[in-house]
């Protein structure tokens, strides 16, 4: 319960965090996608079913209190979660540049979910333009971020594997 | 085997059920963006959890961007500064570069109005270039000379009043002897039409400042703040133009004349510019204005002329009828003969008039 308890508090301090300071230091008017990175780092350190749990909670946190179309982000985590978990078993998990470069390809994904959602729903974006003047700046601020959030998810994952074994 | 069969329908179930999971929000989507599906419960709640941190994420961030845009500010406001310190050297010296355009303005100005009122004269303007003033000389030089049509002897004035007359006049310079000069003398009179006395100011060398009218007749009619101009004797300056007031009269050593001592009306310390009388003449007669008329009766010429005019009409249109009618009378009368014209005799109209 405590170590729900934590994942739930980091969940809810960098959502808080993503849309209240970072908008401060945001980047051409884009900031980073803390949720996104968390997931990522979730999906790697503990597999593709704990990575689309988090997904899951993220993207309703976020569709919740922000989200245009509730959903989209839910499942854009939820798909984030489940694609980087699947890397989780064949790769050394404390490796921290591969959160690192992993960012890029997160966000393309999260990005192209989001457009096909939208296109679905009728919506026109102007693709071109969109990644000229929204991915990169989302980037480059997430390439920044990822490998501080991805300690700090390495070390409550390490926290929480200590506090079960005590339990057992 | 059968733990590897257990394990595989596990697997198969959670593979089912993220499956499940994945269709239920992608519906979620679709039915949210069409209103159908309603998250207003999850939301409040959501908003509620996350606020607090919000505002106080928030406020964080304000802090530090108040600080950091301090910290810029600070940085900008030397540069700011140094810049500013440059743009008020520049901007006092433009305003001190106005006031002199200004000040420069407003006596062109003067010396244009009273070329104006002085239509008597051909004025040409000069500024004062050079200066040489003791106690036994007062001469100035002035940028106009014998190009510009300045010639000796010519009187040099400005708006205020009289200043010299020309003694050398070069090309393009000349040089002015002013009225404060020991060596100068104008014929003056007293403006004052009771008394026009005249009299010869020449400068004083003890009093510099300050010129004497002399040669003034003892117990003649000369006070204290009477006006004193040229009287137009001898050719060099014209007649009427003003030299200063009478500030005290004094009596001569000798005992049979007295001396007034002038305040000259130009001010010979503050001399820019001026201007030379190239050519003089008469002043034209000034027109004829109608009389005072006492308060309540006034009546406009014009309009009275065109009364008058209309009344003669009048009168002339009944003589012209009288004259009519007693034609008629006369010849029903048979006195005189009835007349192609009509027209009558000049002298028996003028008794019928009468």
């Amino acid at each position: 319960m405590k170590i729900i308890g934590l994942w739930a508090l980091l969940l809810v301090l960098s959502y808080s965090l993503q849309t209240s300071l970072l908008t401060f230091v945001s980047f051409d008017g884009f900031s980073a996608n803390l949720m996104l990175l968390l997931t990522v780092s979730v999906a790697f350190l503990c597999g593709h079913e704990k990575g689309v749990c988090f997904g899951f909670m993220a993207g309703l946190l976020q569709d919740a209190t922000t989200g245009g179309y509730f959903g989209t982000a839910i499942f854009s985590y939820m798909t984030a979660g489940f694609v980087f978990g699947k890397f989780s078993v064949n790769l050394f998990r404390e490796q921290s540049l591969l959160p690192v470069i992993s960012s890029i390809p997160a966000l393309a994904l999260h990005f192209a979910i989001t457009i096909a959602f939208l296109f679905l729903l009728g919506r026109q974006i102007d693709v071109i333009k969109f990644l000229k003047f929204d991915f990169w700046p989302t980037a480059i601020m997430q390439v920044v971020l990822a490998y501080p959030v991805h300690r700090l998810v390495l070390s409550l994952n390490e926290f929480s594997k200590k506090d079960r074994r005590k339990k057992f | 085997m059968s733990n590897k069969l257990r394990k595989e329908k596990q697997t198969g179930k959670r593979i089912i059920a993220l499956i499940a999971v994945f269709v239920s929000v992608f519906c979620c989507v679709f039915f949210a963006a069409r209103g159908k599906f309603n998250t207003r419960a999850t939301d409040g709640v959501s908003m509620m959890i996350v606020a607090p941190f919000q505002r106080a994420f928030s406020w964080v961030g304000s802090q530090l961007t108040f600080i950091v845009d301090t910290v810029k500010e600070i940085s900008n406001l030397h540069e700011q500064n140094k810049l500013l310190r440059e743009e008020v050297k520049i901007l006092r010296a433009q305003n001190l570069s106005a006031a002199e355009f200004a000040s420069e303005n407003q006596r062109l100005r003067s010396l244009l109005d009273y070329k104006l009122a002085a239509v008597q004269f051909d004025l040409v303007a000069a500024s004062v270039i050079g200066r040489e003033s003791s106690s036994w000389s007062s001469v100035i030089v002035i940028n106009r000379g014998t190009l510009d049509g300045v010639a000796d002897n010519m009187a040099v004035v400005t708006d205020l009043g009289l200043v010299g007359h020309v003694t050398e006049a070069g090309v393009n310079s000349s040089k002015v002897q002013l009225l404060i000069d020991p060596r100068s003398s104008v014929g003056t009179l007293i403006q004052r039409p009771e008394s026009r006395v005249a009299g010869i100011v020449e400068g004083d060398m003890k009093n510099p400042a300050h010129p004497r009218m002399v040669n003034i007749p003892k117990e003649s009619d000369v006070k204290v703040d009477d006006t004193v101009i040229t009287s137009g004797f001898g050719g060099v300056y014209p007649k009427g133009i003003v030299v200063g007031k009478i500030i005290e009269v004094r009596n001569e050593e000798g005992g049979l004349l007295e001396y007034g001592v002038l305040e000259t009306s130009v001010d010979f310390q503050k001399l820019e510019d001026v201007a030379v009388i190239v050519a003089s003449r008469e002043a034209p007669p000034e027109p004829i204005q109608p009389p005072a008329q006492t308060p309540g009766t006034e009546t406009d010429p014009h309009e009275t002329a065109e009364k008058l005019q209309h009344a003669q009409q009048q009168i002339q249109d009944a003589q012209q009828q009288v004259q009519d009618a007693q034609q008629q009378q006369l010849q029903q009368a048979g006195y005189v003969e009835p007349q192609t014209s009509i027209a009558p005799e000049p002298n028996v109209a003028e008794e019928a008039t009468r």
